[in-house]
């Protein structure tokens, strides 16, 4: 049953990473630049290349969510990456930034939503970590027995 | 008979532009077009406005790609920014909209404390340029007409939805981006550049 619900666990985390991605790259990279840049956290210099990288690197955790390998370095850096989000938006949030948080493309305005949302991603990548390091041997997905 | 007939079209023209609501920037057929929601109040209108507008307008709005359409979006927390907005509105009927959103955003802090927007309009307009949009304003229809105008541009940024300012809406070759905060002129340019235009 808890390998059934790791591995629910993991292809949520995998759908979101996803489509967090898609929405980014299918618009050109000066949408999200500006997002970005509306937040006045990153250096105007990085604006473009977090706006570049970011979606991409969303995106390869996404698959690799999907196919479960590496899980340990992969569940690692979702929720790195995930908690670095979550403090970033509790930041802007009690600083009364009013705009997008630039999650899933344009058009959603940060919000205590955002921020329960953001939460129990956290949380929930936290525990497909934990489950991940629990193991004492890695085993790949494919090779498991359900 | 041909001389005539021009310049009365000349004089008909001259006398529409003076009384018609032109709150844009740009030639009308620009392929792309930039529509700006801002609220006279706003910290980040102002910057947005001194910012990349300003820098839109002496480039692409210049070149004749793109329009720029200003919208009003005064917010509630904002108590004189809708009559900000009926000032600026009036003073686009006589021609004068791009110099006073200047004076009103360059001068916000000072008459959002008090709330005489027209001792601020006072400092760039002339004593007969004020009597003008005093009288514009004190107009019963005229201000209903403004106030229509304004009402419209907000069910307008309503249905996008819209909840903050400034919020652009950037369209052209098809594509439509929502655009929010004061954002660089860099970024914004190369955004319009990637639109597929004729």
């Amino acid at each position: 049953m808890r390998r059934v619900v790791a591995i629910v666990g993991r292809l949520a985390l995998a759908v979101v990473f996803l489509w967090a991605a898609y929405t980014k790259l299918r618009d050109p990279w000066m949408v999200f630049a500006m997002e970005i840049d509306a937040m006045h956290i990153v250096p105007g210099a990085a604006v473009e290349f977090v706006a570049r990288t970011m979606p991409w690197f969303e995106l390869v955790l996404g698959v690799l969510l999907v196919i479960g390998i590496q899980m340990r370095s992969v569940a690692t850096a979702a929720t790195a990456l995930l908690a670095f989000f979550f403090c970033v938006l509790l930041f802007l949030y009690f600083k009364g930034f009013q705009g997008d948080c630039g999650c899933f493309g344009p058009g959603e305005q940060l919000g205590p939503k955002t921020l329960a949302r953001d939460g129990t991603l956290v949380a929930l990548s936290l525990w497909v970590t934990w489950d991940a390091f629990r193991r004492s041997k890695y085993v790949p997905v494919s090779d498991r027995p359900v | 008979m041909r001389v005539f007939l021009f310049t009365l079209l000349i004089a008909a023209t001259a006398l529409f532009a003076a009384d018609s609501v032109d709150r844009s920037a740009g030639q009308p057929n620009a392929p792309v077009t930039l529509q700006v929601f801002s609220d006279f109040q706003c910290p980040h209108c102002a910057r947005l406005h001194f910012g990349a507008l300003k820098e839109a307008l002496t480039d692409c709005v210049a070149s004749g790609k793109v329009r720029i359409v200003y919208r009003d979006f005064p917010l509630q927390q904002h108590p004189f920014a809708r009559k900000a907005a009926q000032y600026a509105d009036a003073a686009a009927r006589i021609g004068r909209y791009e110099r006073v959103c200047d004076t009103l955003f360059r001068t916000q802090e000072e008459w959002g404390r008090t709330g005489d927007v027209e001792g601020a309009m006072a400092k760039d307009l002339t004593p007969a340029e004020i009597a003008r949009v005093r009288k514009i304003l004190s107009d019963p229809k005229s201000l209903a007409e403004i106030d229509r105008e304004i009402d419209a541009d907000m069910s307008l940024g309503a249905k996008i939805p819209l909840a903050e300012t400034p919020t652009m809406i950037l369209s052209g070759g098809g594509k439509t981006y929502p655009i929010k905060g004061d954002v660089r002129y860099d970024l914004l340019k190369q955004l319009i550049n990637t639109l597929p235009v004729k």
